[in-house]
């Protein structure tokens, strides 16, 4: 007994296996870094992102602006940091709008299985029928443009994916010996799910939380590119790029530096995910 | 000195038996002698004189890009018609590069006793490129054709002012009843619903549409160069879809506006994979391009020899802040002013809009007739201290209690996008108004516009045809925004029928117009700026400065650019 519980449990483990993976610990030291970046904007930033200096516009970057300027005088660095703010929050509560939806639906038909199991799997090939950018597009043009929609629309197509997870999970899981001790023992479905088959269900969903993260930081950008996605002046990365392409040929930090950190975010992310999963597999013993 | 060597005696006798077997063969032998001795011009394939700076015929090609659309008529659509509608076909009337009224098909025009009819005397001789006489019938046949309702035209609007127009257009009448009839070859009658003045001007957009060609091979006439048939200086004789179009100089045409050009080459693209204009014009594929962004225009002004051949001029087009004016907050006058005294509209000019917009604080642009001169730029120069305080007398002190502004735009460029968040930031740093930037698609902003549901936006209103009533027209009451004065109403319509007194009419605009500016129906931001770029050797009246100072190619649509313009020598 002594022996085991020094070992540490599983996260323990999980977090060791993780630090000896070097790339995902660079991965989430600059995420980490770009968090920071995003909570402390007001502190960082030279000065707000909608502060116009119409005597500086179009700077390429320089000391004074370490980013250039844009059209009208903003600075570019500014924004860039602003931006971080959206397209973090963007990744982690559009994921959690997908979580909220596709738990609960992937538990209940893994678990119940018969015709709860049935009907939300037709659902989830309805929705994978439509490609989910395109699906946004559609729940975008209906509610508008906005922070808040853009969330909603991203979430709403997001969660087919951790459903699926969720089910596949919980079939395999139904089945298993402590599940079955647990209900001879007169425990209520709720109590299982929530309290045994959820827990040993929770690796795979992390994992598929941070691989998501980064795609619907990219829906984001992809919705913001198309005029679709955050009302200006409210600074998005996917915005910046769409607006300032055309101008790369002679402008280029306008298009550069938004297009790197969209690239940078999505591998810090990716990156992340990769090392979860290995970190969180108990077959990954060394 | 140096003896002549072997070397040169050949390059003499080269260029003695060469050259003049390049002289065009339809000159006499006197006139060969004389163009070789540059006394007398050349001639081009359907025997016009060139200039006499201008190269040999066969130089006399233009090339340019222009979209891939699916038609090339005129009276079928306009906004799905290609680029060769202008010039294959002949318009009633023509403008100069001054927009002064010339004749086209139209020798001269009379207006009748009571002023509500106009009647068009044809040149005779003018023929169709099959050899059928162009006649007054073909005007009607046209002009029947864009109010015919099976026709459903895009422009349709643009005709109004022809008597029972709407009627016809909306299935009320037949098109027998429309006000356009021949009485006979050469005279056309054209009735309108009110006096109406610029009708002439109206009629620059005209270009007429083959009847006979339509009755035999349906509404695809124009789309292959076997069946269409040209009344204008050019003729398709090339079409490959996607990819080029080629017209040559009509040998059959007989109008006032014969062409120098020999060809003219538009290379097509579509608006969802534009081409590199630039690298193509540096390549010398095309001989013109029109700039697009600011890049573009940085790059080309840093540029030693591109520098000179870029042409920036302003376009009647102008950008405005609109109201409505009938509900809080913008149903006091002070508000509107304060908005307008917020904005540092050379401030705009100078940034996002850098080389595209030159300051606005009237409707008219600059060289449109009854333009203001300017006079109202003081009165609503940047100010933000009287804005506050104008905006504190309204019941807004610091900008408390006005309520969140959602500023609408039009399915914008992303310039435009950009001026409007300078906008938000201005009044948010002068004025205190939180104000969010709503970039729209068309069809939304449209339909929330003509309902007027719409409490504030951006909007442009590019000309249509230069008349005074064209840009006033639209503050109408009950037009295109929820602003509604008896007196403007009355000056607008006094002015437009005042057929006779061109001075007299002029004055009424500017009177209307001054109503507007200061009735603040709208803050006047800017004026759009056009820069193009074209080879040194392209010439043409419609190049050269205008009344204004500006070069500009206005396009064939305005004034038949190409009508007039040459190659001259390299």
């Amino acid at each position: 007994m002594e022996a085991i519980s020094s070992s540490g449990g599983l996260w323990k483990d999980a977090l060791r296996r993780y630090m000896k993976n070097k790339l995902s610990v660079a991965a989430g030291l600059i995420i980490i870094v770009i968090t920071i970046m995003a909570i402390t904007a007001p502190l960082i930033s030279p000065s707000h992102y909608s502060e116009a200096n119409f005597d500086e516009a179009w700077q390429f970057p320089s000391t004074a602006h370490p980013m250039g300027t844009d059209s009208i005088g903003r600075d570019y660095f500014s924004r860039i940091v602003y931006g971080a703010r959206i397209s973090l929050i963007v990744g982690f509560v559009a994921q959690m709008i997908s979580l909220l939806i596709g738990v609960p639906l992937g538990a209940i038909a893994g678990f119940k299985g018969g015709k709860a199991d049935y009907i939300v799997m037709r659902l989830v090939d309805v929705m994978s029928v439509f490609p989910s950018l395109l699906f946004a597009i559609l729940i975008m043009a209906w509610l508008g443009s906005g922070l808040s929609n853009v969330l909603v629309a991203i979430g709403v197509t997001g969660w087919v994916g951790v459903c699926r997870l969720v089910r596949a999970q919980f079939l395999s899981l139904r089945a298993s010996d402590f599940v079955r001790a647990a209900r001879s023992m007169g425990a209520s479905n709720f109590h299982i799910i929530v309290r045994h088959m959820l827990p040993n269900a929770l690796s795979p969903i992390i994992v598929g939380l941070a691989m998501g993260i980064p795609m619907a930081i990219f829906a984001e950008a992809g919705l913001s590119f198309l005029g679709l996605g955050i009302n200006p002046p409210t600074p998005s990365w996917g915005q910046m790029v769409s607006s300032h392409l055309p101008n790369v040929i002679y402008y280029w930090h306008l298009a550069l530096f938004p297009v790197f950190m969209i690239a940078l975010v999505m591998l810090g992310f990716s990156l992340i995910g990769d090392g979860l999963r290995d970190a969180l597999d108990p077959r990954m013993n060394e | 000195m140096q003896k002549p060597n072997a070397k040169s005696l050949i390059k003499i006798a080269i260029f003695f038996i060469i050259v003049p077997t390049f002289i065009w063969s339809t000159h006499s032998l006197a006139e060969k002698i004389l163009i070789f001795k540059n006394e007398l011009p050349h001639k081009n394939s359907i025997g016009v004189s060139l200039p006499m700076d201008a190269s040999a015929p066969e130089q006399q090609i233009i090339r340019k890009f222009s979209e891939s659309r699916p038609y090339n008529e005129w009276f079928r659509t306009v906004y799905k018609g290609a680029e060769g509608k202008y010039i294959i076909a002949e318009p009633l009337t023509r403008t100069n590069r001054d927009f002064q009224l010339r004749g086209g098909a139209a020798e001269r025009w009379e207006i009748s006793e009571d002023g509500l009819e106009w009647i068009f005397h044809l040149r005779s001789g003018l023929q169709w490129s099959d050899g059928r006489p162009l006649t007054a019938h073909d005007y009607v046949f046209s002009l029947r054709r864009g109010a015919d309702p099976q026709n459903g035209y895009d422009f349709g609007w643009y005709y109004q002012p022809i008597k029972n127009w709407q009627s016809v257009v909306s299935g009320d009448l037949s098109i027998d009843s429309l006000g356009v009839r021949a009485s006979d070859a050469l005279t056309l009658h054209i009735q309108t619903e009110e006096i109406t003045p610029h009708l002439p001007l109206l009629m620059t957009y005209s270009w007429v549409s083959p009847e006979h060609a339509i009755q035999k091979y349906g509404d695809t006439w124009s789309t292959r160069p076997e069946t269409c048939i040209s009344s204008g200086p050019f003729i398709m004789v090339e079409w490959t879809k996607g990819e080029q179009m080629i017209y040559e100089a009509n040998a059959m045409y007989r109008g006032a506006d014969k062409p120098y050009l020999e060809r003219v080459i538009f290379k097509m693209f579509n608006l969802t994979t534009p081409p590199q204009r630039m690298s193509a014009y540096e390549a010398n594929e095309v001989d013109f391009f029109e700039v697009e962004n600011q890049a573009e225009l940085a790059r080309l002004k840093t540029d030693q020899n591109l520098k000179n051949q870029v042409h920036t001029w302003p376009n009647f087009f102008t950008h405005y802040l609109f109201f409505d004016v009938e509900k809080p907050p913008f149903n006091d006058r002070r508000v509107r002013r304060a908005i307008s005294l917020a904005i540092d509209r050379d401030a705009l000019c100078q940034s996002a809009l850098q080389g595209f917009a030159m300051p606005a604080y009237a409707m008219l642009p600059p060289g449109f007739p009854a333009y203001s001169d300017n006079i109202y730029a003081e009165n609503q120069s940047y100010d933000p201290q009287e804005a506050r305080e104008l905006l504190a007398e309204a019941g807004y002190p610091g900008g408390q209690g006005f309520p969140h502004l959602d500023m609408w735009l039009r399915n914008e460029i992303v310039m435009h996008r950009d001026a409007a968040e300078g906008i938000q930031a201005m009044l948010e740093k002068n004025l205190n108004i939180p104000v969010e930037v709503r970039n729209v698609e068309n069809k939304i902003f449209m339909d929330n516009l003509n309902n007027h549901t719409l409490t504030f936006g951006l909007v442009p209103y590019e000309f249509d045809f230069v008349d005074p009533s064209n840009l006033l027209g639209l503050w109408r009451s009950n037009g295109r925004h929820n602003w509604n004065n008896v007196t403007f109403d009355n000056l607008m319509k006094a002015a437009s029928g005042e057929a006779r007194d061109i001075g007299r009419r002029i004055d009424l605009y500017k009177k209307a117009e001054r109503l507007l500016v200061e009735e603040v129906a709208g803050v006047f931001l800017w004026y759009r700026q056009r820069s193009q770029v074209w080879k040194p050797y392209l010439k043409g009246s419609a190049l050269e400065p205008n009344r204004s100072g500006f070069r500009a190619w206005r396009g064939d649509q305005v004034m038949s650019s190409l009508l007039t313009m040459y190659i001259s020598k390299k």
